[in-house]
């Protein structure tokens, strides 16, 4: 595989001192969400925000409040963390980045499919409430990434009937997505949609 | 060719989460065999696909920033799906006003207080909290030491989230929980509770919001009140033990207890046991599982107060007895 041409720090238009300036701004913010946490939590947290706000700047332009983005982007990534660790536990805070390559081509991908498939998801619950399909719950926990596992916990079902609905909900929404029904237009493969 | 290219693009999402129609999908395979440099960068997609994906149900900050930056850019569809959600969902709309205070455009204010304004006259179901929100399965790598422990650790983990508080007032008030130096002698809230034996379990509303119940219970839910936000989350690195030690004073009547009962659904029932430091049974009682919620605590009274020792809660799913004990070790 080809490896992506890596971007140099100025092509987020940000100088070294604001990106200090930011740096600073994310670790207080963090510090104070997450202070009970480690140190390596705290630093990863703070990568990440200061990744995010990078990664915003170039896709968004520079704002007027530089430190007032990034103190919303630090609030969101420290959510991200409580989020995972409510449910893991400890042990799972340190992300591995060690695949995904910091430079702007990779994150931008990252971040276009994270809006993408947020989108489709959203779409997609939406479909099924305003039809009142039996499947929303199902789009919905599906959709929001809940594994199947912890549905059948919750529904009292079991794992391969949950399975089994899903995939006809997929097949259903596929097909609807084909007949280019109302609701979902511009989804990829709806009648005269992109394709 | 271009356009091949970018519809490709536009394509990997609904391919990722297994939507996209059966003939797009064989188009979109196709080319991704023909053309080396999509293949790849779906093949970048597939790796990470979890990870780019929030899974949250809320909207990306990247998202909303180009809702109020450069909507133009998004499809109508899109702009509806977002105004939508935005119009449903709280949390957006305070992360969406923090966006907008960046930037100091009267249009962009306009479009967030037209937002608002919509939202004030047609509250929608906002989903839950971002924090609260399940997460994505994550690799197994990342969970393998916290499974090590095996069954061991996953009482201690639960372990770890119970809370023991101690109520100082004899009598809940609506006033919160101050130490109190009063000499009288404790009641119960009700005050015709038989000490140390009833054993009743009532949906109970906050002690500030309608007064106890008439009879006093042993063991009873409660909503959490504001007090509970620093409580619930334990200390980081605080040693994970299955003891829970509490010191009381002489005129304590009311622990609250922060449960964490063994995973069960919420329409089965958890049995609550708990025995006192001398064996004999203070409450037996079958509790829904969604009273174990995250927003709510069990309060624990001794009409007479607490005697010190070692108490033993057990909880136990009704289905297969599967449980979790916990020792509660009060010291006066």
């Amino acid at each position: 595989m080809e490896i992506p041409e890596l971007t140099a720090p100025d092509a987020y238009v940000l100088s070294s001192e604001q990106l200090r300036e930011i740096r600073e701004v994310i670790l207080r913010s963090v510090r104070f969400q997450l202070q009970s946490s480690s140190p390596e939590v705290i630093e990863d947290t703070t990568y990440d925000a200061v990744l995010g706000v990078l990664v915003f700047v170039r896709r968004n332009g520079l704002p007027d409040r530089l430190d007032k983005l990034a103190t919303t982007i630090a609030r969101n990534k420290c959510r991200d963390v409580m989020r995972r660790r409510k449910v893991w536990g400890h042990a799972v805070d340190v992300t591995e980045y060690a695949d995904v390559v910091a430079d702007a081509h990779a994150l931008d991908w990252l971040v276009e499919l994270e809006e993408g498939t947020t989108l489709i998801a959203a779409r997609a619950a939406e479909y099924y409430r305003r039809h009142k399909a039996p499947c929303v719950e199902l789009t919905v926990a599906v959709m929001m990434g809940k594994d199947f596992k912890e549905l059948a916990a919750e529904t009292n079902q079991s794992h391969d009937k949950l399975r089994q609905r899903w995939v006809r909900c997929k097949a259903r929404l596929k097909a609807a997505i084909a007949r280019g029904e109302p609701g979902l237009e511009g989804m990829p493969g709806w009648k005269g949609g992109v394709a | 060719m271009t356009d091949v290219h970018a519809w490709f693009r536009s394509c990997v999402p609904a391919h990722l989460l297994e939507v996209l129609p059966d003939s797009e999908s064989a188009r979109f395979l196709e080319h991704a065999r023909e053309c080396a440099e999509c293949a790849s960068l779906l093949k970048q997609a597939e790796k990470h696909f979890p990870e780019p994906w929030s899974g949250t149900a809320h909207l990306p900050l990247t998202l909303l920033g180009r809702w109020l930056n450069a909507s133009e850019s998004l499809s109508a569809p899109d702009r509806e799906t977002i105004e939508a959600h935005l119009v449903a969902c709280d949390e957006c709309r305070t992360d969406l006003a923090s966006l907008a205070d960046a930037w100091d455009r009267g249009e962009i204010r306009a479009r967030v207080a037209e937002i608002e304004s919509r939202a004030t006259r047609s509250p929608g179901v906002a989903p839950p909290s971002r924090a609260a929100r399940p997460p994505i399965p994550l690799p197994r790598s990342r969970t393998r030491d916290w499974f090590t422990g095996g069954f061991i650790g996953a009482l201690a983990t639960a372990a770890s989230f119970a809370i023991v508080w101690p109520m100082l007032h004899p009598t809940p008030s609506p006033s919160g929980h101050e130490t109190t130096a009063s000499g009288e002698a404790p009641t119960s809230p009700g005050g015709t509770a038989t000490p140390g034996a009833a054993t009743t379990t009532a949906p109970v509303t906050p002690p500030n919001v309608a007064p106890a119940p008439a009879a006093a219970p042993v063991l009873r839910s409660t909503p959490v009140t504001e007090f509970t936000s620093d409580l619930v989350r334990a200390p980081d690195g605080a040693p994970r033990k299955t003891v829970l030690d509490v010191k009381v004073t002489a005129h304590d009547t009311e622990l609250y207890l922060k449960l964490e009962p063994p995973d069960a659904p919420d329409n089965e029932a958890i049995r609550v046991t708990i025995a006192g430091p001398d064996g004999s049974p203070l409450a037996d009682e079958r509790l829904p599982r969604s009273d174990f919620n995250g927003d709510r605590m069990f309060v624990f009274t001794q009409a007479k107060g607490f005697h010190a020792g070692v108490y033993r809660i057990m909880l136990a799913r009704t289905r297969d007895a599967k449980s979790v004990t916990y020792s509660l070790r009060i010291r006066a």
